[in-house]
């Protein structure tokens, strides 16, 4: 009898538990991006009638100079900092993976501090300081002598990309720091060892043994720099509102523009589902690769 | 779970050495300069009278400290009610999601039932689901719910977090089936097994998936400041950005509302750090 | 052991935020059924900008003495935010806000998504005694939806001290005899940047605001769109316009900032820009915001014009219009308080004088004009907004004025950074503007 029912209760514990996750799943989840597709296919405004148009809003997207440009923007700003990022990550990852390192908690903490901090006060923050006319930056290179006229950081379209890039690097460098730490730390010491004793410099080893080993984690580091490229947002929305010229125009943001601010829900839901395709690609990908991992 | 930094001394020195690790201090210590300035200059012009925020040559500190910024956002910008709204909007969503991931996780992972393979893949590809291409009709889905301006409509869609599901699920595999055999002999039934065995043994699980969330959501800026319009009903990020005005923005005040929403979560980054490092590494990679 | 304690405040504070959660949404409930009957209190809750908030407050005392029982909430944010907002709240049905602040700009695109109350009935006491322009935005198919607050008649300030060593006149007067048109103005910022350093005008050029643009535009009566509602843009007078602010720019007489932002303010603090065209609301701008510190070295006059012959010489720009929610729960209330603030002449005196809004009323009693201003050189500059709004073309923004300002902004960068020809950026904008808009 009461093995019986404990069995029973094995039996349906399990859906019981897993039930809160799928109801909210299929609810806040599933429905929209289905729903999303119906939007997609119709002209909206939010409130009215949803006029029926096939794929006309994705004839209009692949047509829209804007749309390829939000891509072509990501590409360029994911360019200017993930190199740099990887670069100097692997060189403080290896400072900190060291035993002669001095202050490793500090820097530690100090490199990642960054990365939990609100994007929205470090965009105003950066507001303040890459203001053109008197931004702390332009002033302090003035000052030293090191530029003559201001630099235009976001002002003109290759130096407000570079300076969303920029305040990516800031925001991101500690965290993949540490991602890359993790991977160093697996790496057996016995091997610089050797490499010393065969007479490698630091810098030989740190090209011959340590870049090769992580060679996974940077992989790893590159694909969600990727996904964190393409769905850059709040940076762009703060320090630029897209422009000058669109050109710190991201997917996200022009699916926001085309949503909230012009309410154009038909047509920018034909870029959420461009976007989520292009996101699981990206995730496919990411699982193929560390397959094999788990 | 935690790797520790300390390694084996490799035993070299010399003068070399010597060099080449102050240089690399040097490097260390300039980019942990590049890192922090910016927060130092949050500070600082947090405490700034407004025509000291733009100005050639720059103030470092400010000689008078305005701290009346800060009494005007909490007087009469409604900042109390505001930080009052983040922190209830991270702990519940958090609180919540921990639940919920424990209890999908520990399913997952101690339990053999039909479909499990297929409802785990599920789970996972739900993770390819940007929350971003849910927007809009989540927007209009919430219009009939009434859900906007809510803050429950913020919490709701990030309480079904598989990549938390996940985390816990690593957590629940490293638990000893016979503890729970024990237990059901015991005549414990299922629940209990759960809340007597399995929630006191996660408590790490729940520190480093807690904190990453807590943060996730304090921080949280986009799907906030679609729904979240009025001033009772706004978190810090968004209340950050409505204080923009068109002709003048009192970036003063928006330093010093940025300084409120960064003050709490550096104390309390500051106290887990170990258990939000930990965390994240493990989540990203494990993820 | 520190890990359960830590548990144990978790939990806590999850009750804790479980149980006020629950009872803050039930007081809301309790808060919107609550009837509006005579004797209770109403509030009303009104989304507007500080500048415009600054205004009303003013008045605020009369007001709360007038009407006790109506208590005000605002609720102050950047106005393109509240206008998306709005459009946000519109399409939700929601009863907040009950009055918004809208600028004459973004009136008639507001005014198209059919949120705002119809209060044809109630502004008809008023159809006369406002300027006609301010009308035209504010209605659709003969209903009206918003009462006209202000009006921002464009003038020409400028630095006396920096005329002065350039060894132009300073007196409004002569400063109007010897800058009639934009040609004279461009002579004369020769002549300032040569003697004294300092830049005719500030204007973003990757950024711009198109503010200066579009009141050279008003003046001769042209616009985005004609009077047949057709994109206007490539017209050759429009591109005269622009080619104008183009040469300004390229001979280095302008200083890059884009209008009514901090470096711009900056600039007119530390004398680096000789005039401000632009709507009459700057005067409190100038005198209370950037440079405190400069009474008496500013003067207003009317802005120049295209030609001499032109038969208009102002132009408008922005001013503001209170509006209704449809949804307002309480909206005899709501107008009750735009009627005392925008009906009488007393109150729109009060903060025309004091805040620097020029009503969009027409005042019958006209000496509150000639009151001489104690930062503007003891000049009575009233008088000059007076003459700039009657002699401005009559002129309405239209509902896709946001669209079209936001294309310009972009025809500035792409002649500049790209070095496009005018002609090009402008006919691309026109193009974009037909196809997005659906005109002709």
């Amino acid at each position: 009898m009461k093995a019986s029912k404990l069995n029973k209760q094995m039996l349906v514990a399990p859906y019981i538990y897993i039930s809160p996750y799928f109801i909210l799943f299929f609810v806040f989840s599933l429905y929209p991006i289905l729903y999303s597709i119906y939007i997609s296919l119709t002209d909206w405004n939010g409130s009215g009638e949803k006029l029926f148009i096939g794929f006309e809003n994705y004839i209009q997207l692949f047509s829209d100079n804007d749309f390829w440009l939000s891509l072509w923007n990501s590409t360029l700003i994911f360019l200017m900092y993930v190199p740099i990022m990887l670069f100097v990550g692997l060189i403080l990852a290896s400072m900190l993976n060291s035993n002669w390192m001095v202050g490793k908690g500090f820097f530690r903490m100090a490199l990642f501090v960054p990365n939990f901090v609100s994007v929205v006060a470090v965009s105003f923050v950066f507001i303040l300081l890459l203001n053109t006319q008197d931004g702390l930056v332009n002033s302090v290179l003035r000052s030293i002598g090191l530029i003559d006229n201001p630099i235009p950081w976001l002002e003109s379209p290759w130096w407000a990309r570079f300076s969303v890039a920029m305040m990516v690097l800031y925001r991101w460098l500690g965290y993949n720091m540490l991602l890359l730490l993790t991977g160093l730390q697996n790496i057996s010491k016995d091997l610089y060892e050797a490499a010393y004793v065969d007479g490698a410099t630091k810098i030989k080893s740190f090209f011959f043994i340590t870049i090769p080993l992580v060679k996974k984690m940077l992989l790893f580091c590159t694909v969600l720099s990727t996904i964190g490229t393409f769905s850059l947002f709040t940076e762009p929305f703060i320090l630029t509102q897209g422009g000058p010229l669109n050109s710190t125009l991201t997917p996200v943001l022009m699916l926001y523009r085309e949503s909230f601010q012009n309410f154009n829900f038909g047509y920018a839901s034909s870029i959420a589902v461009c976007f989520f395709i292009l996101m699981m690609v990206i995730s496919l990908l990411q699982m193929r690769i560390f397959d094999d991992k788990e | 779970m935690e790797k520790t930094l300390k390694l084996k001394a490799a035993g070299t020195s010399g003068s070399k050495h010597i060099w080449s690790s102050s240089l690399a201090f040097v490097l260390m210590a300039v980019v942990s300069l590049f890192t922090l300035f910016p927060l130092f200059w949050l500070f600082s012009s947090s405490l700034k009278d407004i025509s000291e925020i733009f100005v050639n040559p720059p103030i470092w500190i400010p000689s008078t400290l305005h701290w009346e910024n800060f009494r005007e956002l909490f007087v009469e910008r409604k900042f109390g009610i505001i930080t009052w709204n983040s922190f209830l909007l991270s702990t519940t969503s958090t609180l919540i999601a921990l639940i919920f991931c424990s209890l999908a996780g520990f399913a997952f992972a101690k339990y053999k039932f039909k479909g499990k393979q297929f409802l785990f893949v599920l789970v996972l590809a739900s993770l390819m689901i940007p929350h971003e291409a849910t927007m809009v009709p989540l927007f209009s889905i919430y219009k009939n719910m009434h859900l906007i301006d809510n803050i429950w409509g913020v919490i709701l869609p990030d309480l079904a977090n598989a990549f938390g599901i996940f985390f816990m699920r690593q957590y629940c595999m490293s638990l000893p089936d016979e503890m729970m055999e024990a237990a059901r002999i015991d005549g414990c039934n299922e629940f209990k097994i759960f809340r007597k065995i399995v929630l006191p043994n996660l408590r790490s699980g729940f520190a480093g998936l807690g904190i990453i969330l807590f943060v996730k959501q304090w921080n949280n800026f986009l799907w906030p400041s679609v729904i979240l319009r009025s001033q009772e009903n706004m978190t810090l990020s968004v209340a950050l950005k409505a204080l923009e005005d068109s002709n003048n923005t009192p970036y003063h005040l928006i330093m010093a509302g940025s300084v409120i929403s960064v003050l709490p979560l550096l104390i309390i980054v500051l106290i887990f750090q170990k258990q939000l490092i930990a965390g994240m590494i493990d989540g990203a990679i494990k993820g | 052991m520190k890990r359960k304690r830590i548990l144990y405040v978790l939990i806590t504070c999850l009750l804790v935020s479980l149980l006020t959660a629950a009872c803050s949404s039930d007081n809301k409930k309790a808060d919107s059924k609550d009837p509006a009957t005579g004797n209770e209190k109403v509030k009303l809750v009104v989304w507007i900008w500080e500048t415009a908030k600054d205004g009303l407050d003013l008045n605020m005392d009369a007001f709360k003495a007038k009407y006790p029982n109506i208590e005000v909430e605002f609720q102050t944010m950047k106005s393109t935010d509240l206008y998306s907002k709005y459009l946000i709240t519109s399409s939700t049905g929601d009863a907040v806000p009950d009055i918004i602040t809208v600028e004459s700009t973004n009136m008639s695109q507001i005014v198209q998504i059919d949120s705002l109350l119809d209060i044809t009935d109630r502004v008809a006491p008023y159809k006369d005694k406002m300027s006609a322009y301010k009308w035209e935005d504010a209605t659709k198919d003969d209903k009206v939806y918003a009462m006209p607050w202000d009006s921002g008649p464009v003038v020409m300030f400028y630095r006396n001290d920096l005329f002065a060593q350039a060894g132009l006149p300073t007196d409004p007067a002569d400063v109007a005899q010897e800058i009639q048109t934009w040609d004279d103005y461009y002579e004369a910022a020769k002549l300032i940047k040569d003697k004294t350093g300092a830049m005719m005008y500030g204007d973003s050029k990757t950024n711009s605001s198109n503010r200066m643009f579009e009141s050279m535009m008003w003046q001769r009566g042209l616009w985005y769109f004609d009077d047949e509602g057709n994109v206007a843009v490539d017209s050759p007078e429009i591109k005269e316009s622009a080619d104008f602010l183009i040469k300004m720019q390229n001979e280095g007489l302008v200083f890059d900032a884009r209008a009514n932002t901090d470096p711009w303010g900056n600039a007119i603090r530390d004398g680096k820009i000789a005039t401000v065209v632009g709507g009459s609301w700057h005067d409190a701008i100038i005198e209370n915001q950037y440079s405190p510190a400069d009474k008496g070295k500013w003067s207003v006059t009317l802005m120049p014009k295209w030609s001499k012959d032109d038969k208009y010489t102002g132009a408008n720009q922005g001013g503001a219009n209170l509006a209704i929610n449809k949804n307002s729960k309480h909206p005899e209330e709501a107008w009750q308080f735009i009627e005392f603030m925008l009906g009488s002449e007393e109150s729109q005196v009060k903060m025309m004088t004091e805040a620097g809004l020029f009503p969009a009323m027409l005042l019958s009693d006209n000496a509150s004009l000639e009151d001489p201003s104690e930062y503007f050189n003891k000049e009575p500059i009233r008088k000059v907004y007076a003459e700039s709004l009657a002699n401005t073309y009559p002129l309405a923004y239209t509902s896709d004025f946001p669209m079209a300002n936001k294309l310009m902004t972009d025809v500035w960068a792409k002649v500049f950074l790209n070095k496009v020809s005018s002609e090009k950026a402008l006919k691309d904008m026109a193009d974009e503007l037909r196809s997005k808009t659906k005109r002709n």
